[in-house]
């Protein structure tokens, strides 16, 4: 019972816990998988990732030669980066994917890898 | 009625783990999983059910076999005798009726185009 | 006498999980109880039908969110024996970790809630601020705060290296003081032991005529641990035996002080694996397997009892999967133990029993304002028998 009313007291007059969102961004790790793009100008148009999707995302467009894919069945599992024998499907740490219209779900993030070799 | 308490007598089982029904070829097979105490391995038994046959009850051995078994006859329609909660419906038996104003009409399909 | 039916629905404010409970009061003692439920069903184990192996695992992973891990690790245990692959030991190890920072993340979430049906909000507030370590710890680790997914067949999806190891203990280090202080309260203050003892009885033969399992179980005296009786992968060695957990009092009360101290020994576990780790090393890259064989089975220690999972493969894809999850098995005893309790003891029984009702399904098709139940064998053939 004591040790609870100290920790009351010093609750009290220290900073709250919680941040406040949209004024302070919250921090994630490197490693967070938080969107998901494709390096359109690498990729060989293999299908490895097609066979392998558990939601059946990403699909190869077959006029334009590369992979393609709708963030809005997408799960961010990570098995099309994990078979991609040329490594050119990559995740970066941004959370916020709202979209006001459904088919702005199909339109595609920026391609090119800032960190070359890593995968998130 | 198929007749499966003598076997499983025979194993002498401390608890029931799990009863499961698979289709082979059309056919379902209810496979029994039993467990033991004092050993780390976990027994099966497995047995054919053709249409229209049904199984005698578990539940005098092991009572926590009328959840199981009211599962199994819901999910692929064989019937347990002796169960008096197979053949009722256990899940959303009773529950409170949808009134006539529903908002909803129609049946739904959910595709990738919805 | 009177009998009136008093509903505790699917959506209350008090109870967290959709569970219709149909109670036949007399005055304020309950003289029966019922249970109905289909509420938040999902056919997960239709989902994962027809898919390769590695593409099957990501989709059982994802059937709860708070025990995510425990359905990963039931899996693999069921089908790697069939690929027939050799695993080495630190894949092995990395996933021991992630399943006792799972176990330690689920009884810091049960803790919160056990103290919101109570009605003290600072109390949950305070178990849930500890439980955001836990979630940084998993950021870092494997990519995501919940789902977090870093198992393949026979490996893993990256290996932790030096500084990972290093943040686990630092977080380890801030929380262990907090939780040995909250574990004081819980067990002496007046106004809780007051709530817990000496109700929602469950007596010892009661536990071992019904087949309960986890901490429903250890409560009541009866010794049901998946770890110490079928150890597999890490739990094997030698130097990372687990002491199971056991009290004798039969009420509420022993089953939460036995959540409490399974925090610790979960610490104490965590610790001796990150010495046991070699942060050098790395693990094999993918490769594909196929399976051997018909039938796999295999079993895991989730944070509420044993989980269970029984696989049909065909042609290397899975044709079906039965997850027997551990509050299916301990539903048979929800409408025994409360006959003849108060009404007002009612969420703090069902908060103690722990139940994740995600984990368990059933399937309803709505269709021109009458509700229908299809089976699934029905569902096969496309139209509905009489």
């Amino acid at each position: 019972m004591v040790s609870m009313i100290i920790k009351v007291l010093k609750n009290l007059l220290s900073k709250p816990f919680t941040s406040k969102y949209p004024k302070e961004k919250a921090k994630v790790s490197v490693n967070f998988r938080g969107a998901i793009h494709v390096d359109q100008e690498n990729c060989i148009a293999c299908r490895l990732c097609e066979v392998n999707c558990p939601t059946g995302a990403i699909v190869v467009d077959t006029k334009k030669n590369y992979a393609v894919v709708d963030r809005s069945l997408c799960i961010l599992c990570g098995m099309c980066a994990e078979v991609c024998p040329v490594n050119v499907i990559w995740f970066s740490n941004d959370y916020e994917n709202a979209e006001k219209k459904k088919k702005d779900f199909r339109k595609q993030l920026p391609g090119p890898n800032p960190r070359p070799g890593k995968r998130s | 009625m198929l007749n499966v308490t003598d076997e499983i007598k025979k194993m002498k089982a401390d608890r029931l783990v799990s009863i499961t029904v698979a289709k082979e070829k059309g056919k379902n097979i209810v496979f029994y999983h039993l467990a033991r105490n004092d050993s780390p391995e976990i027994l099966e038994y497995s047995i054919k059910v053709p249409k229209n046959e049904q199984v005698k009850s578990l539940i005098d051995l092991f009572e926590n076999a009328a959840l199981y078994e009211a599962e199994a006859t819901e999910l692929f329609g064989v019937k347990f005798r002796g169960n008096e909660l197979s053949g009722k419906r256990l899940f959303q038996g009773e529950g409170p009726p949808i009134p006539k104003t529903c908002a909803f009409k129609g049946a739904f399909r959910v595709t990738k185009d919805a | 006498m009177h009998d009136k039916i008093f509903p505790i629905g699917p959506q209350h404010p008090s109870l967290k999980e959709p569970i219709f409970l149909k109670l036949h009061v007399d005055g304020s003692y309950i003289t029966k109880a019922e249970f109905n439920l289909g509420y938040a069903h999902r056919g997960v184990e239709k989902c994962a039908e027809g898919y390769l192996l590695d593409t099957a695992l990501h989709a059982v992973q994802r059937t709860c969110g708070i025990c995510s891990q425990c359905h990963s690790l039931a899996f693999l245990n069921a089908v790697e024996p069939m690929a027939g692959i050799e695993v080495p030991d630190k894949v092995y190890l990395q996933r021991l970790l992630s399943a006792e920072l799972e176990r330690i993340h689920s009884h810091l979430l049960w803790g919160g809630l056990m103290a919101h049906e109570i009605g003290l909000e600072t109390l949950f507030m305070y178990y849930w601020r500890e439980r955001e370590h836990i979630l940084d710890v998993f950021d870092d680790l494997t990519g995501n705060r919940v789902h977090h997914s870093p198992d393949l067949i026979g490996t893993a999806k990256r290996a932790f290296n030096r500084k990972n190891l290093d943040f686990i203990l630092e977080k380890l280090d801030l929380i262990e003081p907090e939780v040995k202080e909250l574990k004081e309260v819980m067990r002496s203050e007046r106004v809780i032991t007051s709530r817990f003892k000496k109700h929602g009885m469950i007596p010892r033969k009661m536990a071992i005529d019904l087949g309960l399992v986890g901490p429903t179980a250890r409560g009541s005296g009866v010794e049901n641990d998946v770890r110490v009786h079928d150890p597999y992968m890490a739990y094997a060695f030698k130097e990372l035996k687990v002491k199971p957990v056991v009290r004798n009092e039969c009420d509420s009360w022993g089953r939460s002080m036995v959540r409490c101290d399974e925090v610790f020994e979960s610490i104490g576990l965590i610790r001796k694996a990150c010495e046991m780790i070699d942060p050098k090393e790395d693990v094999p890259k993918r490769k594909n397997v196929f399976a051997k064989g018909t039938y796999g089975r295999g079993r895991s220690e989730a944070p509420r009892g044993e989980n269970f999972h029984f696989v049909k493969v065909e042609n290397n894809r899975i044709s079906r999967i039965k997850m027997r999850t551990p509050t299916l098995a301990n539903l048979i005893c929800y409408s025994r133990i409360m006959e003849g309790e108060d009404i007002t003891d009612v969420p703090v029984i069902m908060m103690s029993l722990d139940p994740c009702i995600s984990c368990m399904e059933r399937v309803a098709v709505i269709r021109n304002e009458k509700k229908e139940v299809w089976t699934s064998h029905e569902l096969f053939e496309g139209k509905k028998h009489d």
